[in-house]
């Protein structure tokens, strides 16, 4: 018996010996550790907690065992506590998780794990809970740990250079990306400082910024970078100075494409600007007026010859009506073109409106077009406007002066064709009247002649004296016979030049009848009333083949007349004359040609040919007046005459004519 | 030509009118010629209005007309003739210093009987005249405002 009790005594001791063990262990370890017994859903009671518990949380054993879970941990821990407890039930596992909760002794973190523990039945009866608690040194640490992995990230990214440079401007880190950019590699950028790589800056420069980041604490800005080839390349630098490592990190972006980007939209911007400039110095230098309106009739542009005329900025009367500039009446008549354009979308040109000005009315020719924005509609117009005041002046001018013109040419017209009436009408006249006394002149002195024949009848049977009789034959056969003959002479030049000039007059009276003329007829025709002066003379004569043309033959008949005539009697001291007429078409016209080998026209005198009465030879039979009619009949056809000569060895008539 | 033929000369040259009748003379024309030295005057007489020299009814005459004459000039004293219808029977020779073919045109168009253009040339003169002469010898002349 006493064996049995001092064997149960031994067991005793022994239970109790480890349950102290146990429960030392218990209120030693520095984990908290506690005890929960689950009473039904989300009902946790403690039933034990060790030391650490109250030594972490401050609260003491007596304030949480007994306690509901809910009425020691705070929210939000709280909830998710309860969640986690709920897992490790369903599941049947130990959970785990980290926690941070606010306890009378501070924010707590800890990686909590819970245990379930399972009766008989499987009933989840109570949990079993340790809370590690992370000391603030291990916290460092992990940050530490954190910050130097985040670094190294950060090192690796593509997205910039990365220095770490000492006060001495020496590199002591670089990073990968930066390698790429310049083409060294890290070991070759280590054993480099900053002004070897620096593409701007001197190294007394690089001095001196390293000065001013280390004042300032940080500094952006824009540099440029040498690469291991050479290359010189854009950089943005971010530096940072690290006051208690006393040393910079840098951040390096390679800006070159942005740059270059930056310079073409400068470079855009700049001749954007310098086009706008120009587009406003053209506009403003067109001698009319360049405007934009909107659509309500204010001037959205103008340029500076309406400035000018408004005696205003161009930027105050930018924003103005026209109904604040005119009168109403004027300024709406603007205005009604202005909504045509707008509503049609199509340009209205030369309008002529008035334009009231500082110095007076003026006359303006205004187009307008449709000002359309870049979605298509139509917000306003566009117009210029020329100022033509002087031109409709000038123009009025003009036309006064060509009405005065025209009537004055009628006028002188009317007067003139009535003094050539006139004209000819006392040609004929006179000429007409002059051979009435003429007729008696040549009449009455034949009828001396014949009674001078009675006279020498008688005095044949007269008695007178010898001496009486001689001295009276005397005056009878040759005084009186010798003044007959100069009388007869002169009346028959005279009546020559009036049958003439009554030729001349007819000319001009003379309705012309128009026909088709087959020339080779007539001029066989003119030929035959010459044949016995052509055999006479001597003279060959050579017709060659004539186009037809178009006149009256009688005039025209008389015309070649005249001109053969005058070959004939211009080439009579010629043994060996030759007269040629020919012809030839050109274009609508008829030419002929009358060529002779006679005397010739010496150049003085060929434009005096032409003259009434003006004989180029007066010794030679004739009135002056055959080339003067040749002439008026050309004209009255609308022809010319010209003629070619040379002194000596002939003429050519060119005589141009109508053609059919 | 019968000589009860009176030869009636509107003529206002009186030289011509002396040159005509000398002329006609010596190619033995001798019947009676009345000289009126313009238009008005010789109608005056052939629509018997002159009260100096009376124009009997019946009497033959032959007129000789120049053109260009003061007051009426012979184209109109031919026309009124030609309008009568007893005068137009007379015939007319128009002696004349014009040759413009419109004139001569229009007085045959009237109704003239010949047309003669006085030369200047004296030998051509009494050359036409003689001719005139001959003709007037063979040309039968109606009475005017006769009986037959």
């Amino acid at each position: 018996m006493d064996e049995k009790i001092t064997e149960r005594k031994k067991i005793e001791d022994k239970l109790r010996e480890r349950e102290q063990l146990l429960s030392s262990i218990y209120n030693t370890v520095g984990d908290v550790i506690f005890h929960l017994a689950v009473e039904g859903e989300e009902h946790y009671r403690f039933e034990s907690v060790n030391a650490a518990f109250s030594i972490s949380t401050g609260l003491p054993k007596e304030a949480v065992i007994g306690k509901m879970v809910n009425e020691v941990i705070p929210e939000p821990s709280l909830s998710m506590v309860l969640g986690k407890y709920r897992q490790a039930i369903e599941e049947k596992t130990i959970v785990r998780w980290e926690e941070t909760s606010d306890y009378p002794t501070g924010r707590k973190t800890g990686e909590v794990s819970v245990a379930p523990v399972f009766d008989d039945s499987g009933r989840c009866t109570h949990l079993v809970g340790s809370v590690h608690v992370i000391t603030e040194r291990k916290k460092a640490e992990e940050e530490v740990r954190q910050y130097a992995e985040q670094y190294n990230k950060m090192k690796s990214t593509d997205l910039f250079g990365y220095w770490l440079v000492d006060e001495n401007a020496k590199l002591l880190d670089v990073n990968e990306h930066y390698s790429r950019m310049s083409g060294y590699t890290r070991e070759e950028l280590l054993n480099l400082t900053v002004p070897e790589l620096e593409g701007l800056e001197t190294s007394d420069e690089t001095v001196k910024r390293i000065q001013r980041v280390i004042e300032a604490g940080t500094m952006q800005f824009e540099s440029k970078h040498r690469a291991k080839d050479g290359h010189v390349f854009d950089v943005e630098i971010n530096v940072v100075y690290w006051y208690s490592k006393r040393k910079f990190i840098t951040f390096i972006n390679d800006i070159t494409e942005r740059k270059q980007a930056e310079l073409q939209i400068k470079d855009k911007t700049e001749q954007l600007k310098l086009l706008s400039e120009e587009l406003e110095i053209i506009i403003d230098s067109i001698p009319g007026l360049v405007f934009y309106k909107d659509s309500n009739n204010r001037f959205i542009r103008v340029n500076k010859y309406i400035a000018d005329a408004y005696k205003m900025e161009k930027s105050k009367l930018e924003g103005m009506s026209l109904f604040d500039l005119h009168e109403k009446k004027q300024a709406q008549a603007y205005y009604e073109d202005d909504l045509v354009v707008i509503r049609s979308g199509k340009a209205k040109l030369n309008i002529n409106e008035p334009w009231e000005t500082e110095t007076g009315l003026r006359w303006v020719n205004t187009s307008k077009v449709p000002y359309v924005d870049e979605t298509g509609k139509v917000v306003g117009v566009i117009g210029i406007s020329m100022d033509v005041t002087e031109r409709k002046v000038l123009e009025e001018e003009l036309k006064k002066h060509r009405q005065h013109l025209e009537k004055l040419v009628e006028k002188r017209t009317r007067e003139l064709n009535l003094s050539n009436k006139e004209l000819e009408q006392v040609l004929f006249t006179t000429s007409h009247d002059l051979r009435s006394p003429l007729v008696n002149v040549q009449g009455f002195t034949k009828e001396l002649d014949a009674s001078i024949q009675n006279l020498l009848s008688i005095l044949s049977d007269a008695d007178i004296s010898q001496e009486l009789r001689k001295k009276i034959m005397a005056i009878v056969t040759d005084d009186i016979p010798e003044s007959i003959k100069y009388i007869l002479k002169s009346t028959s030049k005279m009546d020559g030049l009036l049958n003439g000039l009554l030729r001349l007059s007819r000319v001009g009276r003379q309705k012309l009848t128009m026909n088709e003329i087959d020339m080779n007829k007539l001029i066989s025709e003119v030929v035959s009333t010459f044949e016995h002066q052509i055999k006479d003379n001597n003279v060959k004569l050579e017709i060659w083949e004539l186009p037809k043309c178009y006149g009256n033959s009688n005039l025209i008949n008389q015309v070649f007349s005249n001109l053969i005539e005058n070959a004939i009697k211009f080439t009579n001291k010629n043994q060996n004359a030759i007269i040629n007429i020919s012809g030839e078409k050109t274009g609508n016209r008829s030419v002929y040609y009358v060529k002779d080998n006679g005397i010739g026209i010496d150049s003085e005198h060929k434009d005096k040919i032409y003259d009434i009465f003006h004989q180029l030879n007066p010794s030679k039979k004739g009135t002056g007046l055959g080339l003067t009619i040749v002439k008026r009949i050309i004209d009255k056809h609308n022809g010319s005459i010209d003629v070619e000569s040379t002194p000596k060895s002939g003429s050519k008539f060119i005589i141009e004519l109508p053609g059919t | 030509m019968k000589n009860e033929v009176k030869i009636i000369i509107a003529e206002d040259d009186e030289g011509h009118a002396t040159l005509i009748e000398k002329n006609l003379r010596r190619s033995g024309i001798l019947n009676e010629t009345i000289w009126f030295k313009d238009g008005q005057e010789t109608l005056d007489y052939l629509f018997q209005k002159n009260k100096k020299v009376k124009r009997e009814s019946g009497d033959s005459l032959l007129l000789l007309l120049d053109i260009r004459m003061p007051k009426l000039d012979g184209t109109e004293v031919l026309q009124r003739v030609k309008e009568d219808k007893e005068l137009r029977k007379m015939p007319v020779i128009m002696i004349t210093t014009t040759d413009d073919p419109r004139e001569v045109e229009k007085c045959h168009d009237l109704g003239c009987s010949s047309y003669l253009t006085k030369p200047i040339d004296y030998d051509k003169f009494v050359e036409v005249i003689r001719k005139l002469g001959l003709f007037l010898l063979v040309v039968e002349v109606p009475t005017i405002n006769g009986k037959n």
